[in-house]
């Protein structure tokens, strides 16, 4: 094996810009498959990761909203019906409603507001800072950092005059791939009613219910959809596979690393294949001069090896530069887990596409080979 | 020329399975780029399906909205005084709120359109049947995706679980946030609306999306502003775009041009890439071959011609068997699978990967052209 090795290894040396060009092919498309299921996953919870990692045990929405949050707005004389509900321990009232705001001082940017008190199990968990104490105060999520959203700055949400202070920051709780931020829910209703002063009352956009320790809550929720018609409870992340999008979204990023995936393992295979052909009268003739079919195919099989592993460096490499380039709308970065997949995969169809070519030139004569035209 | 393609022809009968041999790797990475790009479109044009529908040249919201179709409510005698502006040709209103069809015991999510007939907001396609007119009662158009779960003409379904109404035409897909489209006349979609939302109090007076279509030879931007202004004297505060900005505008729609479409790009780039290196690679193999061929008196310009035209022979090959094998990956898919193979996108892969094919042809080329015959044929094998 350590004689493979060598000669694998002064193979790929002797010529690095063929190497290194087949490295550089290989990690662009290994790259490629880890961005996509990264960038994938990273999409879905910006869109509705506010309510995927939410902690509240149930979220009760309108039911004709049909799962689209945008158009749920649920009767607040309701709560009291939902709080008497064999079952629920706690209930509160939530809104969200799209924005324009401006972050100290600066461009107009789209927002989603959200109002949950910093008590409900619904509201998102304070990372850096503190929970808001005071109407005026709010908390952002971490990924619009770079928005300026960070402890200490100000926001003014527009056509209303109700500065907000943000205090706090949250991870993961963004809502439809925009700015969120959550305000007490009393600020919230302001907000909303000074967006609309021609409304006569501010409905919240859901409920989000604790049930008591012991109770089931697929059955609280079915209690509750039975006792008030027009509302539909269920748990949040079940809510957040349905909103509208999400199943196309996941399932888009899911096709393409797959599709990219075999993409990858093919193209690496034909790659092999016609490498292994180009030497065809090389390997013939190491073997008319003796070396062993199995040497030799040791050293083709190590050679792969190493370019593949070359590949996955190479990946590492440009996902690092994609990470560090990349814009914060693109949250790529390395996970070594499916790196390491991936890389498995597209060593495993070379490895095979290099053993089949290598069986018929090991199951042929060497003069055969050497006597047909170049 | 003659010469040339006549070689390859003679080439391509002595040994047909090479040339699908080599075409393996070019098909597999023109099928990820056929696939990506039709994800890629499929995802927006499912998000936006139903401003795509339509002919407009500007889209009026509610300020409030801030270009939210779902949310947005223009107070009716708004949008009459938008006919008025000087500049507007005609006008229409298109109101959307989430529903569910229900057909034959099946329920499905869908988006209800409420719409003018005979005014912008109209579908510009029909496939089958007819458009409801405004006033008709309990009668409604379907686009193809709810048609393709066996809804068809004549056929009674249930809005929202309790009103009933007859199927009377077919559009093309025009989805809206990844759901399909029922289009029924504003005054069906209001009562829909109103029994989804009784608290909110829907009435035919409050509806969704103003649409304009201006005069022709009339600048839409400059038509935008004087509606936002004459609207403004009346204390409505609206908001005017250009379609394609309404297009954008459609939740989710940034996010994943910003995203995935970047990502295609970029893998577009790879792909690209890829298939110049493999092109280099092909019209490299023939390196020494070649050399044997001038050493003997072979036309330099005849060789050149030989590898481009073979390189020609197998982009075309892979990209038929990349066809193919795209439009077979998006049949077995699931139909939430956004995968929707449309000829332009297909057309516009082809192309690109044409270019990557031939650019490093042709760099292959130029490589051994340059090459001494003596050199080529001393070298090791």
């Amino acid at each position: 094996m350590a004689t493979a090795s060598t000669l694998a290894v002064r193979q790929l040396w002797r010529a690095p810009l063929r190497t290194a060009a087949l490295a550089v092919a290989l990690g662009s498309l290994i790259a490629l498959v880890v961005a996509f299921a990264v960038v994938g996953d990273a999409q879905v919870r910006g869109l509705s990761g506010a309510l995927e990692d939410n902690d509240a045990d149930l979220w009760v929405l309108a039911s004709g909203s049909e799962g689209a949050l945008a158009a749920s707005r649920v009767d607040p004389a309701l709560l009291e019906t939902v709080a008497a509900i064999d079952g629920v321990a706690r209930v509160a009232p939530i809104g969200e409603v799209r924005v324009g705001m401006r972050i100290d001082g600066g461009r107009l940017v789209d927002a989603s507001l959200w109002g949950i008190d910093p008590d409900n199990r619904a509201a998102p968990p304070i990372e850096v800072g503190r929970p808001p104490a005071q109407p005026g105060q709010a908390i952002a999520d971490g990924a619009d950092r770079h928005l300026g959203l960070v402890p200490g700055a100000r926001v003014e949400v527009v056509d209303v005059a109700m500065p907000l202070e943000i205090v706090g920051l949250t991870e993961g709780r963004r809502f439809a791939s925009i700015p969120t931020i959550t305000v007490p829910y009393a600020r919230w209703v302001e907000v909303v009613d000074g967006l609309n002063p021609d409304n006569d009352e501010v409905f919240p956009t859901a409920f989000a219910l604790s049930t008591e320790p012991g109770s089931d809550p697929d059955r609280v929720a079915a209690a509750i959809t039975a006792a008030v018609p027009a509302l539909l409870a269920a748990p949040p992340a079940t809510l957040a596979a349905q909103l509208p999008g999400i199943d196309g979204l996941r399932s888009s990023f899911g096709t393409a690393a797959l599709v990219s995936l075999v993409a990858v393992a093919a193209a690496t295979a034909a790659f092999t294949g016609l490498q292994v052909e180009q030497d065809r009268r090389m390997l013939a003739t190491l073997r008319a001069i003796g070396a062993s079919s199995r040497m030799l195919a040791r050293v083709y099989q190590v050679r792969v090896a190493l370019l593949v592993l070359l590949g996955a460096l190479a990946a590492s490499l440009l996902i690092g530069v994609a990470q560090t380039l990349s814009p914060p709308s693109i949250p790529i970065r390395l996970e070594p887990r499916i790196l390491v997949a991936v890389a498995g995969a597209t060593w495993a169809a070379a490895a095979l596409a290099a053993g089949r070519s290598l069986r018929t030139i090991r199951d042929g004569d060497p003069a055969d080979v050497l006597r047909a035209p170049a | 020329m003659m010469l040339a393609t006549w070689l390859v022809g003679r080439d391509l009968r002595r040994a047909p399975s090479r040339l699908l041999r080599q075409a393996v790797t070019l098909s597999v990475l023109a099928t990820l780029a056929m696939t990506l790009s039709t994800l890629v479109d499929t995802l927006d044009r499912r998000s936006t399906g139903l401003l795509r529908a339509v002919e407009a040249d500007l889209v009026v919201f509610n300020a409030e909205a801030r270009q939210q179709v779902l949310r947005s409510r223009v107070p009716a005698p708004g949008m009459i005084g938008v006919g008025f502006v000087d500049g507007v040709h005609d006008v229409g209103v298109l109101s959307v709120v989430p529903t569910t069809v229900g057909h034959a015991g099946d329920q499905t999510r869908a988006t209800l359109v409420g719409f003018n007939a005979r005014t912008p907001a109209e579908p510009t396609r029909v496939l089958d049947g007819r458009l409801p007119t405004d006033g008709e009662p309990n009668i409604a158009a379907v686009d193809a995706a709810l048609h393709r779960t066996g809804i068809e003409i004549g056929d009674r379904i249930t809005l929202g679980g309790s009103l009933d109404v007859e199927v009377v035409g077919v559009i093309p897909e025009a989805r809206f946030l990844q759901q399909p489209t029922v289009w029924v006349p504003p005054e069906v979609w209001a009562r829909t609306g109103a029994r989804a939302f009784p608290e909110r109090g829907y009435a035919e007076t409050l509806l969704g999306v103003g649409l304009a279509e201006v005069q022709v030879g009339r600048d839409a931007a400059a038509v935008a502003e004087d509606v936002v202004a004459d609207l403004a004297e009346e204390d409505l505060d609206v908001e005017v775009v250009a379609r394609r900005e309404a297009l954008a505008a459609v939740p989710g729609v940034a996010a994943i041009r910003a995203t995935f479409g970047v990502l295609v790009i970029l893998a577009l780039g790879v792909v690209a890439i890829v298939a110049a290196g493999f092109a280099l690679l092909q019209a490299d193999r023939d390196r020494t071959l070649h050399a044997e061929l001038r050493a003997i008196g072979a036309e330099p310009r005849l060789l050149a011609g030989v590898a481009l035209l073979r390189l020609a022979a197998l982009w075309l090959t892979a990209s038929a068997v990349a066809v193919v094998l795209t439009g077979a990956l998006a049949a077995a898919t699931p139909a939430g699978v956004p995968l929707t193979v449309r000829a332009p996108v297909l057309v516009v892969v082809i192309t690109l990967l044409g270019a990557a094919v031939f650019a490093g042809g042709a760099l292959g080329v130029l490589r051994t052209r340059r090459t001494d015959p003596v050199e080529a044929l001393g070298e090791r094998w």
